[in-house]
């Protein structure tokens, strides 16, 4: 904050000032607000953001997870019905194709947010 | 010198056995209580006073209530607002976990799998019956992406339902993959520090200082993650929305 401070350094007794006193502090962070925090929605900021982070780890365990539940399920209805070992196989490929969805559901949303130039804000 | 992973093992505090189910107070359990004692705290003891100009404590557990509402507000919309108080629960729960989980010769139950997994299928059971509930039947169709030839649907189908049902499993995983690789991690350069001794121990030190930072983070990211992904799927189930 640039100037000097307008406000008295003793200040009145009645709660009436003290009002107003907060009224023009209110003002004055909301202008400071408008002119600081605005330019930084927009521009781009290098390196990865925590959020971005975020989103690579979301993908990397969605695909994981994909294969691990399909490998599964697979698994499961070998031992079941005794489809060994193509119901691995099918279920590994299944569950490889439900992770790339999961994963694609992911990103897609991040990109819509980045387009619309809020990128930061959603793993 | 000890495991790297000697710190995730579960000790019986108190015995408890009903029937054949081993119910014991364990370690895990006493530093859930310890979780659950000092979240309540926070927010009890912090707003006792609710001051117009927030203390410190008070600071906290506003920040920590925003900060969820409008995770909650912009994720889900108005239709969130119901289930506001269980994404926050559940946001400071892990969250406070994954913090005094960092503290020296705590423990984290966060790093167990199970203890992920029951909350992520406690979140997958209820967004799926919340979804069914909302919709009935019609809420199947969710599984029938739009605009597809119904060839494909015979291979779409199966894929759309699995990828549901991997929700659970990797919003488990990934909570408690961070927490047991950054323990882990944590661990295994102290044990460096300790065989390296006093002339070289001090790299390692100093590499345990900056991970302490980046688990912090993570810790905070985590909560975080699990809390949005449960937004999402709830929007998901309340607006059907893909």
């Amino acid at each position: 904050m640039t100037g000097s401070d307008p406000t008295p350094r003793h200040p009145p007794a009645d709660p009436e000032a003290d009002r107003r006193r907060l009224d023009e502090l209110d003002a004055q962070l909301r202008q400071l607000r408008g002119t600081v925090e605005k330019p930084e929605t927009g521009g781009p900021n290098g390196g990865l953001s925590h959020r971005q982070t975020g989103v690579a780890y979301r993908v990397l365990v969605d695909m994981i997870a994909g294969l691990l539940v399909g490998g599964g399920l697979g698994y499961g209805l070998d031992r079941w019905l005794g489809w060994t070992p193509y119901g691995l196989i099918g279920g590994l490929i299944v569950g490889f194709a439900a992770g790339v969805n999961n994963a694609w559901r992911a990103i897609r949303v991040y990109s819509d947010e980045a387009a619309k130039g809020d990128g930061n804000r959603l793993p | 010198m000890q495991s790297p992973m000697e710190q995730f093992e579960i000790h019986r505090l108190l015995n408890f056995h009903i029937g054949s189910l081993d119910a014991s107070y364990t370690n895990t359990s006493l530093w859930m209580t310890i979780v659950v004692i000092l979240a309540t705290l926070l927010f009890v003891v912090g707003m006792q006073k609710r001051a117009l100009v927030p203390g410190r404590i008070q600071s906290m557990a506003e920040l920590g209530y925003e900060f969820v509402a409008n995770m909650v507000r912009d994720n889900v919309g108005s239709a969130g607002k119901k289930y506001f108080p269980f994404v926050l629960t559940l946001f400071v729960f892990i969250l406070f976990c994954n913090v005094l989980g960092l503290v020296p010769y705590s423990f984290t139950p966060t790093s167990h799998i199970i203890v992920t997994f029951a909350m992520a299928l406690f979140v997958f059971v209820g967004v799926t019956i919340i979804g069914f509930a909302k919709h009935g039947l019609h809420f199947l169709s969710f599984f029938v992406p739009k605009g597809v030839p119904a060839w494909l649907l015979v291979i779409l189908v199966p894929i759309e339902v699995i990828s549901y049902f991997v929700r659970p499993f990797s919003l488990s995983i990934r909570l408690f993959a961070n927490m047991l690789a950054g323990h882990t991690m944590l661990k295994v350069f102290g044990g460096f520090v300790v065989m390296l001794g006093v002339l070289a121990g001090w790299a390692p030190l100093a590499f345990i200082v900056a991970l302490t930072g980046l688990e912090l983070i993570i810790a905070g990211l985590q909560a975080y993650v699990f809390a949005i992904l449960t937004c999402l799927y709830l929007n998901d189930a309340l607006h059907m929305s893909h």
